[in-house]
């Protein structure tokens, strides 16, 4: 499956270019523009000669050159002629962006453009798709004004809905992403299409898919399983329930089974399952940057007690061990913490602001054979972002002196992240910090998230894969 | 597989429990020592070389829910029980084929275990624990076929009342081993016969730790 011309083309045209700015017409070229793509792109209008400083052509075969992408943004019953179009131009992806066709029970004309684009050997995203963005080539063909940071994480979405909302909260999260495309109908190229792709693009780290109903099960069983041994797949499978199925057939016209046999499908092939629309972003940041454990085995180290519970009391029930720690290493803390510490783990820091016990704690807890990976609770990036913000806002004493001693507070801060960074990779083991995540707290190489639940759901996901690999094995 | 293919061409699509085993034990799956008796001498006779106790069963090739048609009789200990017991099922006004004779099992667990296909998957291997603990709790486990015996291991380790299985209350625990092996054979039946719409295996009944299936039904998909 080479989708090269779609997610890396040299030339796009948009059909349906408007200089109205409230008509997707005009947006989409906007986003294009706006988005930084560097290829050629040619609008096409029968009527207009300029728009956004660009060259209009009245029709496709009037374009000089190649075109490797066209994107229609035309109602559904000139699709077709246009199509032809396209074919006879030998254009080689096609997003069909309109609306109109089975979604709203029109067969007919869904079944006339799939039958065209299979003849043309065209590959058809859609139709019904807000669009497709590829970091690559700075493509933001879309309908919605996002503009993702590049990373290594590829978005498989059946709802253009869930689309914008995840790369938006992407973006406001500072989250990479590497390609996207809203498979809408899937008429033609559908998600097992686009995850076989995936799978074996080198950008492409982790593959994330919002899924509503698999046409093709044993394809789509069989890309998986080729494709998890390679790199992650986290799915978020909505219709579990009567209700949602009913909503999904209505929504996309999809074929939604029992939720039991689609549970079984993921722990066959490997795929993590997210079982909130939040732990697709928690996820897949998580699998970017984070080596797999080898084991389930949980150190935990905590600036107050009452997280390192909390925690204890999550890892247990998602199946991870708190392990007890060693003599040695607690000979080795008892040298570092107040004698009323708790001596096993989670090790409870009971608030001291001692940064360097910190790092030396923190250090022989990674150190641990018997600890697979690593919980850091408030200990990083939490503390001095409290303080910091109360001298910032105080009305008590002089503005300026207070002012310095909170900009040295954020130095430290990000410098003793730079260090936890360093011990970190030494050890190749998965360390997951819950503190409060900042704007000005840039490097992805450290993992915060903002509660210990998501911390040790993203930690049990982590082994969950580690352990299928092994199997596979 | 011969029965499979004449019921689809008798326009039939339900393999009922004489067929069904047969099926299965043609897989090297352990089913119920039976016979088919079609007279009362026949029915004694079969008795006799099964040992008893013995369970006789009214048997049409076409007739699902035995149970409501009180043509089932149990813990049969000599031949009087047997005569009378012939004599009660075919007392009722139902066209039977024959009685079956079977071996009667004493039952440590009650086991399911089936094939149902799904439209997108294709056919899916289902395990639980029997009786109520499916009916009314859904305690089941489900894998997509083609399933191999890790995967078999996992799922039979995966219900609820995984505990039951180790053996509890004095009972000896079941041969996972065998039991696994069962789920991989079904698994194969599942693959080499698309027809087969469903397969249920109601009870499968462990008997010092040993699966037996002692009935079975199979619908094969209506043209």
């Amino acid at each position: 499956m080479n989708l090269d011309s779609l997610f890396n083309p040299k030339s796009i045209a948009l059909v349906g270019a408007s200089n109205n700015p409230f008509k997707w017409g005009f947006i989409i070229l906007g986003n294009i523009l706006n988005g930084g793509y560097q290829g050629k792109i040619y609008p096409v209008n029968k009527k207009e000669k300029e728009i956004l400083n660009l060259k209009v052509y009245p029709d496709i075969k009037s374009i000089p050159g190649d075109i490797d992408l066209a994107m229609l943004v035309i109602p559904a019953e000139f699709m077709v002629p246009v199509l032809l179009e396209c074919a006879h131009k030998k254009v080689k992806s096609v997003i069909v962006v309109s609306g109109g066709f089975s979604e709203v029970g029109n067969y007919e004309e869904e079944r006339k453009i799939t039958n065209l684009a299979h003849r043309a050997k065209i590959k058809l995203v859609g139709p019904n798709t807000m669009g497709i963005y590829s970091g690559q080539v700075s493509l933001c063909a879309l309908m919605p004004p996002v503009r993702p940071k590049k990373g290594g994480i590829s978005f498989v979405s059946q709802s253009g809905n869930i689309g914008t909302q995840l790369l938006g909260q992407g973006q406001l999260e500072g989250v990479g992403f590497s390609k996207f495309v809203c498979s809408g109908n899937e008429s033609n190229l559908r998600c097992e299409d686009y995850i076989e792709y995936l799978g074996k693009d080198e950008e492409t780290k982790v593959i994330l898919a919002y899924l509503e109903g698999i046409r093709d099960g044993k394809k789509f069983m069989r890309v998986a399983r080729k494709t998890t041994i390679k790199k992650p797949i986290i799915v978020f499978k909505s219709g579990r329930t009567n209700s949602g199925n009913r909503a999904a057939r209505s929504h996309s016209a999809a074929l939604s089974g029992d939720d039991k046999i689609y549970r079984a499908v993921f722990k066959q092939c490997g795929i993590i399952r997210a079982e909130t629309p939040d732990e697709m972003l928690n996820l897949s940041r998580g699998f970017t940057h984070l080596p797999l454990p080898r084991g389930n085995r949980v150190g935990i180290l905590t600036w107050g007690g009452g997280w390192g519970v909390v925690a204890a009391d999550f890892c247990e029930e998602q199946g991870l061990e708190v392990v007890r720690l060693p003599s040695d290493i607690i000979e080795k803390l008892n040298k570092l913490l107040p004698p009323y510490w708790s001596k096993n783990n989670p090790i409870d820091l009971v608030g001291s602001l001692d940064r360097e016990s910190h790092l030396k704690c923190f250090d022989i807890l990674a150190s641990c054979a018997e600890v697979d990976a690593v919980l850091v609770l408030g200990v990083v990036a939490a503390p001095f972002r409290f303080f910091a913000s109360i001298i910032t806002e105080s009305q008590v004493a002089d503005m300026n002196s207070l002012r310095k001693f909170s900009d040295m507070m954020i130095k430290t801060d990000l410098e003793f992240m730079e260090r936890i960074i360093k011990i970190q990779e030494v050890h190749n083991k998965p360390v997951i910090c819950v503190g409060m995540l900042s704007p000005d707290y840039k490097s992805e190489k450290l993992v915060i998230y903002n509660t210990p639940y998501t911390a040790v759901r993203v930690l049990a996901k982590l082994v969950e894969y580690s352990k299928y690999l092994k199997k596979r094995k | 597989m011969n029965i499979i293919e004449k019921t689809i061409k008798k326009g039939e699509s339900i393999i009922s429990e004489y067929g069904a085993k047969k099926i299965l034990s043609s897989y090297n799956i352990l089913v119920v020592k039976e016979k088919l008796a079609k007279s009362q001498k026949e029915a004694i006779m079969w008795a006799k070389e099964i040992g008893y106790p013995v369970v006789l069963k009214g048997f049409s090739s076409t007739l699902v829910h035995k149970s409501e048609y009180g043509i089932i009789k149990l813990n049969l200990k000599n031949a009087n029980e047997v005569k009378s017991a012939w004599n009660e099922i075919n007392s009722k006004k139902i066209n039977l084929e024959g009685v079956l004779v079977q071996k009667q099992i004493k039952a440590d667990i009650e086991l399911i275990v089936g094939i149902k296909r799904d439209l997108t998957f294709g056919p899916c291997i289902i395990f639980g624990l029997g009786g109520i603990f499916t009916e009314a709790l859904g305690d089941i486990s489900i894998r997509v076929a083609p399933l191999d015996k890790i995967e078999a291991n996992e799922m039979i380790k995966e219900i609820k009342g995984y505990k039951v299985l180790k053996g509890w209350r004095g009972k000896k625990e079941v041969n996972i081993n065998l039991l696994s092996d069962i789920l991989v054979k079904v698994s194969k039946i599942s693959e080499n016969f698309p027809q087969i719409q469903e397969l249920d295996i109601n009870p499968l009944l462990v008997q010092d730790g040993v699966p037996v299936v002692v009935d079975a039904l199979i619908i094969l998909e209506k043209k």
